[in-house]
């Protein structure tokens, strides 16, 4: 059976019985979830695997939302988040860096965070690669400027290269310092697809 | 969990099956075709009351609220049974939930 795309949620909340609720509505709604109790597991977790939505609670133990998502904006900013908490007014929390806020207990239905969800992952781009590769993203400019762009495959942000110069050779296989977390990462350039790149931006 | 009867793959579980030995589990409601189902999480100060209505024999959530206290929780769960109940003998087409997160 070939397998379908699923979107990866992570549910961050200190309250079992929430996590426990939400991984239960989202599974049977097709999304793959997994759970974490605070901030520092969740950023264990993103680790192994980028989700493709983040619902975090706000105050817990630890780390709190406020500080996780903090980091996550600042080191996945593709990735939506959704702030919940029962401990504030339906006013946005001043200092939370989100793409919503719901206040807990402030809907009947699940049809609301259900909505709010399917929203933001419209809106937010489809994730690059859906089995990790072991090279990075290479971008190549359509104005013919010899630079191109890499993206790290550890924060995923992205910075640009010079392009090297093709001596006879297919490709070229080589590894970069990504300049923003320092990550190792393996790239390749194809001379056949920026030759085809170039041409076309001639 | 064994295996699911009906249509495909699709597997029937009920909220309630929680084994989390932190989640205290409250006695169900029923009301007709539905039911209401009170927890919390015993760690959690100040307490967390979740209460989730659901159909018999379907894993689909209606009402998921969340209260201070059990006895609001067992209200708002007495509300939602009763115009599910009552929408449901009378043949007609559930309201759409209000909610107030949504506006």
């Amino acid at each position: 059976m070939p397998r379908t795309f699923e979107y990866r949620m992570l549910i961050v909340d200190d309250d079992a019985v929430f996590r426990e609720i939400a991984d239960q509505l989202f599974s049977s709604l097709g999304y793959s979830v997994r759970c974490s109790e605070d901030g520092f597991e969740a950023l264990a977790m993103m680790k192994e695997a980028l989700p493709d939505i983040i619902i975090c609670d706000l105050n817990m133990p630890r780390m709190s939302g406020f500080e996780l998502l903090s980091i996550v904006r600042r080191r996945f900013p593709q990735i939506p988040v959704v702030a919940l908490s029962g401990d504030y007014s339906p006013d946005w929390p001043v200092g939370v860096i989100a793409d919503a806020y719901l206040q807990k207990g402030g809907y009947n239905s699940p049809a609301a965070l259900v909505a709010k969800i399917r929203d933001l992952l419209e809106k937010s781009p489809l994730r690059a690669n859906i089995v990790k590769s072991s090279n990075a993203p290479v971008w190549i400019p359509l104005d013919g400027k010899p630079y191109f762009v890499l993206t790290c495959v550890n924060c995923l942000r992205s910075f640009s290269l010079p392009a090297p110069v093709f001596k006879g050779e297919k490709k070229i296989e080589r590894n970069a310092k990504c300049e923003f977390c320092e990550n190792d990462i393996a790239y390749v350039l194809d001379a056949g697809i920026i030759q085809q790149v170039r041409r076309a931006a001639e | 969990m064994p295996p699911s009867k009906g249509k495909g793959n699709k597997k029937l579980q009920l909220v309630g099956s929680s084994t989390d030995a932190n989640v205290i589990r409250y006695e169900r409601l029923r009301r007709g075709n539905f039911f209401a189902d009170f927890r919390r999480d015993r760690r959690l100060y100040p307490e967390v009351y979740h209460c989730i209505v659901q159909r018999t024999g379907n894993a689909q959530i209606l009402v998921w609220t969340q209260h201070t206290t059990l006895d609001s929780a067992r209200a708002t769960a007495e509300e939602h049974l009763q115009r599910l109940s009552s929408s449901d003998n009378s043949g007609t087409t559930l309201p759409e939930p209000k909610s107030r997160a949504a506006k």
